[in-house]
């Protein structure tokens, strides 16, 4: 059995984080396939292919403790990846 | 229209109240999940079992103060406050009936520790939030502040925790899961995602 599901859960410092997101950005402009590390998949390193278009999805709360972005992405499978 | 509109003394009563009848759920839920240190007889985890769901249900009613609130800035919160109450609760009941899709299966003693400590967490994080709905509603605001302080501290030990179970499981299983396996997986990001859901909702229980 193989269930692939995968959830991002980490602390970063802002500098970290920044090279996690300019990394995610060159892959997009390219447009093939996006590379993301798991901190808790076995490999480190998930590989997903990417599609247009892209539903976007972007929540900021500000609160007095805590500020939350939540960002979520989706886009269709392609179809010959599909078999 | 002119029913009754509650002050934030009341507000954080019913809120208590509530938080008093989850809090029964996860101590159910992290004693079912560690259930080879606590030894009980099949039939009294059948009854316990009962019970526990009898608990969500019983929650449905305890909401019918919403209907109160006041058109203020403490309602929204309220409200927000509500929301994320809602979110614990029905992940609590995603975790019970998860625990059922498991049936009789016994957990991989390498996943216990982790799990365990992870439940232990939640049902401490569940107990703080109470007791700081309480020290909010008496104004006793460094208790409050300091179980403010607790719920941070545990949330991040938890994401710690969430993230060794996870690697420990990959290791264990080489990436491969069979269904006990990932029921597991995903009761322990249910319940990390349980804690998540508390500290937004200390968050606010803080400034309301």
């Amino acid at each position: 059995m193989r269930i692939e599901e995968y959830e991002f859960e980490e602390e970063k410092m802002l500098s970290s984080l920044a090279d996690l997101l300019v990394e995610i950005a060159e892959q997009i402009r390219e447009g093939e396939r996006l590379q993301i590390p798991m901190p808790t998949l076995k490999e480190g390193v998930i590989e997903v292919p990417l599609g247009e278009p892209v539903e976007t999805g972007i929540e900021v709360t500000i609160r007095r403790h805590f500020i939350h972005v939540d960002l979520a992405l989706s886009w269709r499978r392609r179809k010959e990846e599909d078999a | 229209m002119t029913s009754e509109v509650l002050d934030r003394t009341a507000i954080l009563s019913q809120i208590e109240a509530i938080l008093a009848t989850q809090e029964l759920i996860s101590e159910y839920v992290h004693k079912r999940l560690c259930a080879k240190c606590e030894e009980l007889s099949d039939e009294s985890w059948e009854v316990k079992r009962k019970e526990a769901f009898k608990f969500v249900r019983g929650l449905i009613d305890k909401y019918a103060f919403s209907k109160k609130l006041p058109r203020d800035g403490t309602g929204i919160m309220a409200q927000s406050i509500i929301s994320h109450l809602l979110d614990i609760q029905h992940t609590f009941l995603r975790v019970l009936v998860r625990i059922d899709m498991l049936q009789e299966e016994t957990f991989n003693e390498i996943f216990m520790n982790s799990m365990t400590t992870i439940s232990a967490r939640v049902n401490e994080m569940m107990t703080t939030l109470k007791l700081m709905a309480h020290h909010r509603a008496g104004d006793a605001t460094s208790e409050s502040e300091e179980a403010l302080e607790s719920i941070i501290k545990l949330e991040r030990l938890i994401d710690e925790d969430n993230i060794i179970i996870c690697r420990q499981i990959s290791v264990a299983t080489g990436g491969d899961s069979d269904f006990a396996c990932y029921m597991m997986r995903k009761i322990v990001a249910d319940l990390e995602h349980i804690s998540d859901y508390i500290k937004e909702c200390a968050e606010i229980v803080a400034e309301i």
